[in-house]
């Protein structure tokens, strides 16, 4: 009986096998070979398919490619702002816009009519509509300024006028708010937002630089203080009729710099052309007195002579030495100004600023010891200053041979030519308690510093030069810079000009002084310096440091001492900070 | 038997293949709008950096010592501010009481 169905429809029995020729089971695309093109598809459908999975999933790219760019405009790295100890900004970075018009694609464009043009006038008010006007009627020229610095307001406004062939490109400009009062500090940029001098160029890395992280930078410099020394300095050129001046505030244990300013100045925002000769670079607004200028700093140098002595142990305070009358040295004559005519000590060499005496004093050290402690005290070369480049600083123009003559116009400040800062470093590490200083304009913490000492001198030489700057403030020719209360030291120098050609001009002088509070604790120093003073008060005195650079400084005490939170002493036991009675209180 | 177990493992492998594809089309598509908007903050971020920054450097040179300075020199008929100098400081025992100065008693 034939079953209703078929038991086993998909087996094949073995009665309707068909036996084939071998020939012809061995087909051209057999079924191994369909599966092989199967599985091979599959297999690089899927690779590519993980790949490109993975590769949306890790996305390691997309990070760098948003800040790289944003909207379509590349990002360049910002320069980091600039900012004073107490955190007032001295520089900062804008983002600006130089608008333009192509006047003949407005031209062919219908024109741009009165009112369009009268509103560009009132968001741009320096635009010279007159000429614009021209330009737009007569479609001569192809490109025409509206305006180099524009802010994002400013331009969204033009933009939103609607005129065809204006057109505004991106920019960032460096801007300083304080404008002149920081001009040496923060020196300036370039066209590219490189700096160029000052801090700018001297932590261009670190402000700009590829490693920049972007974070403000703080500086040591206090703005106050800086603003104070400025005002002072530029009445001081004023009313001794002046070239020039120049001043620095340090802070004595740190080296930081309060304060430093070279008159006459400039404005960063426009910093002009740098002069081409030596000769007009000297007189430039963009030579900075205080690190580029190498002058002779006069009997300001006496306070060193006495310091190698007494460390050397050539001499003590009370040495006796001959100054009763010029000496002769080199075809030169040596004599005092107001001379005392008659033997003194050590002390009264620096109270009466007696030339006659420091040599003798320099023949007692002798000029080799001489030249190893200028040495000793970073007047040999250049004084490194943190934050400024290595070229804008000048090196010492020591004599070339050290015999006893150079020995003894050097040991009151003649026949060598420093900087300002040179002698401010040089005493600043006198008075901290002998050991050396390195100034500095970034911020320093206290704690940072090395806790070894680098002596150059002794304690007890530290003490005894204090102690002789106390007394020329006190007694002598500092007394127009001694502010009562706040136990100031000091020492002035006057010195003749040498002129280019060679020898002294008798008629110009360098009149400078360095001031020192408080002597027995000393927290800061001030120099100052006067290019070719005049007393113009109808006395016939001449204008030495005590009537013009001790006033100066004392001007600038009375104003920078109480800004630093300084209470005067005669009013109180003690001079102290405000600051500190605050952290003691606390 | 090989042939039909070929037979599922391709028909499950092409649903993987439209799964995956659509998945990825979504992945993709998010991926594009996060980027926009990340675009997007990034741009109103740095805007409103340029304006935090205009403002502080403003705001510093309507503080600089000189243009204050120079304010009180103007208004000093008004402020009657001076500059603060040594002889400024006083003991607190040295401050008149209140209202002493009002009533005219030193």
């Amino acid at each position: 009986m034939k079953p209703l169905f078929d038991p086993a429809p998909f087996e094949q029995r073995a009665d309707d096998i068909e036996i084939e020729p071998i020939a012809r089971v061995r087909k051209p695309y057999s079924h191994r070979l369909r599966m092989r093109i199967a599985a091979t598809t599959f297999l690089v459908a899927f690779a590519a398919l993980g790949w490109r999975m993975s590769a949306i999933a890790l996305d390691h790219d997309a990070p760098k490619e948003a800040a790289r760019s944003v909207g379509g405009v590349e990002q360049v790295k910002r320069r980091a702002s600039l900012l004073d100890r107490n955190g007032r900004l001295l520089a900062s970075t804008l983002q600006t816009w130089e608008v333009f018009v192509h006047p003949r694609e407005s031209l062919g464009a219908g024109g741009v009519s009165p009112d369009d043009l009268e509103r560009l006038g009132e968001i741009f008010p320096r635009l010279d509509l007159i000429k614009l006007r021209g330009h737009l009627n007569d479609g001569d020229r192809k490109f025409f300024w509206i305006a180099r610095k524009a802010s994002s307001d400013q331009w969204r406004r033009a933009r939103d006028l609607g005129i065809i062939g204006v057109y505004a490109k991106q920019r960032e400009d460096r801007v300083y708010p304080a404008g002149r009062v920081v001009a040496h500090i923060v020196g300036g940029v370039d066209v590219d937002n490189i700096g160029v001098a000052g801090v700018e160029s001297g932590l261009n890395d670190r402000i700009g630089g590829p490693d920049s992280s972007g974070k403000p930078l703080r500086l040591s410099v206090d703005l106050r203080v800086q603003t104070a020394l400025r005002n002072t300095l530029s009445a001081a050129k004023s009313e001794f009729a002046a070239p020039g001046a120049a001043g620095l505030v340090m802070k004595v244990r740190t080296g930081e710099m309060l304060a430093m300013v070279s008159l006459p100045d400039f404005d960063p925002n426009n910093r002009p052309v740098a002069p081409k000769t030596f000769d007009e670079q000297a007189r430039s607004p963009i030579f900075n007195k205080v690190t580029q200028g190498a002058f002779e700093l006069g009997s300001i140098f006496k306070l060193l002579t006495t310091a190698m002595a007494l460390e050397s142990g050539a001499a003590n305070l009370e040495t006796p030495l001959d100054a009763t009358r010029p000496i002769r040295r080199g075809g030169f004559t040596i004599s005092d100004y107001l001379g005392k005519g008659r033997w003194m000590s050590v002390r009264e060499m620096v109270k009466f600023s007696s030339n006659i005496a420091a040599v003798r004093v320099a023949e007692l050290v002798g000029p080799e010891r001489q030249k190893t402690y200028f040495e000793k005290f970073g007047i040999g070369g250049k004084v490194p200053l943190v934050g400024v480049p290595n070229g804008e600083l000048s090196r010492a123009q020591l004599p070339r041979q050290w015999g006893s003559s150079e020995s003894a116009t050097v040991s009151y400040g003649h026949g060598i030519s420093v900087s300002p800062l040179h002698l401010a470093t040089a005493l600043a590490s006198l008075a901290n308690d002998g050991c050396k200083v390195t100034p500095t304009l970034l911020k320093v913490d206290e704690s940072d510093l090395p806790a070894e000492c680098d002596r150059i001198v002794s304690s007890d030489t530290s003490e005894k030069i204090r102690g002789l700057m106390r007394l020329v403030a006190e007694k002598s020719s500092g007394r127009n810079a001694n502010i009562p209360g706040y136990e100031i030291g000091g020492k002035t120098g006057t010195a003749y000009q040498v002129k280019p050609s060679g020898g002294y001009n008798t008629d110009k002088r360098f009149n400078s002084f360095a001031a020192l509070w408080p002597t027995s604790d000393p927290e800061y120093l001030m120099f100052i310096s006067l290019d070719d003073p005049k007393l113009l008060d109808g006395t016939r005195r001449l204008p030495l440091a005590g009537h013009t650079a001790a006033p100066t400084a004392g001007s600038a005490l009375e104003r920078i001492a109480p800004l630093l939170g300084m209470v005067p002493r005669d009013r109180f036991r003690e001079t102290v900070s405000v600051e500190k009675q605050q952290d003691d209180e606390g | 038997m090989i042939g039909s177990f070929l037979r599922v493992v391709t028909v499950l492998a092409a649903f993987a293949v439209v799964l995956s594809a659509t998945m990825l089309y979504r992945v993709k598509t998010e991926t594009r709008e996060m980027k926009a908007e990340i675009r997007a903050l990034e741009r109103e971020g740095d805007t409103i950096r340029n304006r935090i920054d205009a403002l502080e450097t403003e705001w510093a040179y309507l503080n600089s010592p000189g243009y204050l300075s120079d304010l009180v020199r103007i208004h000093a008929d008004t402020l009657r501010l001076e500059e603060r100098v040594p002889d400024n400081f006083a003991r607190l025992s040295e401050v008149p009481p209140r209202g002493a100065l009002a009533l005219g008693v030193e």
